[in-house]
């Protein structure tokens, strides 16, 4: 059983490629691979440049944290980008501790993600 | 010196991954009671998730192996005392090294990805959140880590 | 390239598992070895099989297939195959096949094996706490064994319920056991296994409670439900709510023992 994670998608005007996923919840050892499968299903569908909008994600883990770096890892190599939006204070937090902040593209609002894709 | 005892609360449960969610919110919720922000009971469920993982992930042989978890709240900070069995030799001493090397990994030169893929960091996550981290390993290789938590001006912004 | 490494094994604690540990590229080559490997361990008899993909670097399209295979002829022997520890790379190669529909994942051997204990052998667990005697503690106990019924795949409904029966049983323990200041003062038991929840509460008996209690005693064996009644309406629907309820209550303590089945 996973702990409670929801990903909800959202289309971007014009830009077929692309797609927003909401994190809703927890992200932990528990649905890692859950969120994974769902990931790479986009990625390998062809939609390589995702907005991660965690305005709703109220906790990550160093396993959550992994994951998110491989799908930043991941969306590059197929010519895409991972770009996260709207993180809480904590999960920030958890994000500068591990020293990731240079790694993972973050930003503080949605409009601006969207128009650097 | 303190005046008032801590409260104490024990928990015992299975090694299996899927108790560590339940426990870490257990924790956290208790605090939020007990008066201490938010941004300290996060921490401490942080603290609580990365330790209940290793200790489940690496601490645990027996299909029945236990973790032992005890939680210490005093007026201005919070003890946390896990126990496992004890994992493998290397296990145990990827732990020592954790612990006992506070900085030095951590500015290896390998990059942070690399180290997150040797599942690493939840131990720096863990020493980077609180002031006091303790490790002992029995003859049996039982294993005990002890952490203290202050609850500092920083926690309440 | 170096051939495919294979090594099966059985735990001591999971002996109804067997291991298929692999390590290097799972490549076409590495069909052939992997196909007699699955072969002998089903002849064998051994229906529930975990593939230890931890040390597997990478898995090819015509690999998964033969998988699929051997998951095919195992869930046919009501048996089945699933693949543990698997890193990214590897399961992206499931995804891309959509394999990760058809394999149940896990993110080690020995999740795996708790999976397959708990399912088909009605493997038990146990959670104690303890927690001092005071009000403030109860909200979040009762929501901590909500979640554990959440993990273990109990339905909202059998959760929720479940919730209240802690609740009211915690509430009662704090209200009318000793208060032990901050020591651990109420002791609560939970064993739960895929059908049912047993729950067990102790505190100890407040000496100057023991009249109070006594007066009580009735509600123990009759419930009040009326709606007049101030008192006893918690244990009324703890007893409606459980399937099994005893109370065994002394000068010295008491303890609240509760089945709750799981329905769906």
């Amino acid at each position: 059983m996973l702990s409670q994670i929801e990903l909800q998608y959202e289309d971007i005007k014009d830009k077929s490629n692309a797609k927003i996923i909401r994190f809703v919840g927890d992200l932990d050892a528990t649905n890692v691979e859950k969120v994974v499968e769902k990931v790479f299903s986009l990625l390998n569908s062809g939609i390589v440049n995702i907005v991660a909008d965690f305005e709703r994600l109220r906790y990550v883990n160093s396993t959550g944290l992994g994951i998110l770096l491989h799908f930043s890892k991941s969306a590059k190599e197929k010519g895409g980008c991972f770009k996260i939006v709207n993180v809480n204070e904590n999960v920030y937090e958890i994000i500068e501790i591990i020293g990731a902040t240079t790694l993972l593209e973050i930003y503080d609002e949605l409009d601006e993600v969207i128009n650097s894709l | 010196m303190e005046s008032t005892k801590p409260y104490k609360i024990a928990l015992s449960f299975p090694g299996n991954l899927e108790y560590v969610s339940p426990v870490r919110k257990f924790i956290s919720e208790i605090l939020i009671r007990r008066s201490f922000s938010e941004k300290f009971a996060y921490r401490s469920e942080v603290i609580v998730d990365e330790i209940c993982t290793n200790a489940i992930c690496y601490g645990c042989k027996s299909s029945n192996a236990i973790i032992h978890f005890t939680c210490f709240i005093h007026e201005d900070r919070i003890e946390f005392e896990i126990k496992d069995e004890g994992g493998k030799s290397e296990d145990l001493n990827r732990l020592k090294v954790a612990v006992d090397d506070p900085k030095e990994r951590q500015k290896s030169t390998l990059s942070p990805f690399k180290e997150m893929e040797k599942e690493c960091l939840g131990l720096e996550i863990v020493k980077m959140l609180s002031e006091k981290i303790d490790l002992d390993i029995d003859e049996n290789n039982v294993t005990t880590i002890r952490i203290e938590r202050k609850c500092k001006a920083v926690d309440n912004l | 390239m170096e051939p495919l490494q294979i090594d099966v094994s059985k735990s001591i604690n999971f002996p109804k598992v067997t291991v298929i540990s692999f390590a290097g590229k799972m490549g076409f080559s590495s069909i052939k070895p992997i196909s007699s490997t699955f072969e002998k361990e089903i002849n064998d008899d051994n229906k529930f099989i975990v593939a230890d993909m931890s040390k597997v670097a990478s898995i090819s399209s015509p690999v998964i297939g033969e998988l699929m295979g051997c998951r095919t002829s195992l869930l046919a022997k009501e048996g089945d195959l699933v693949l543990a520890g698997c890193k990214m790379d590897v399961l992206e190669t499931l995804n891309a096949l959509d394999a990760d529909k058809i394999f149940k994942i896990f993110i080690d051997v020995r999740s795996a094996s708790n999976y397959y204990y708990w399912e088909f052998h009605g493997q038990r667990e146990n959670i104690d706490l303890s927690f001092p005697s005071d009000l403030s503690f109860v909200p979040p106990v009762r929501a901590f064994i909500r979640r554990i019924a959440k993990q273990k795949r109990y339905n909202n409904k059998d959760a929720f319920r479940i919730e209240t029966i802690v609740d009211e049983i915690c509430n009662n323990a704090v209200e009318h056991g000793a208060n032990e200041e901050k020591d651990e003062g109420i002791g609560v038991r939970v064993t739960i296994d895929r059908d049912k929840i047993e729950l067990s509460i102790s505190n100890k008996t407040d000496p100057g409670k023991v009249e109070a209690l006594k007066k009580m005693s009735k509600y123990l064996t009759k419930p009040k439900t009326s709606l007049k009644e101030t008192r006893g309406h918690g244990l009324a629907l703890v007893k409606m709510l459980a399937n099994d309820f005893q109370i065994d209550s002394s000068e010295s303590g008491t303890c609240v023992k509760i089945t709750k089945l799981r329905e769906e």
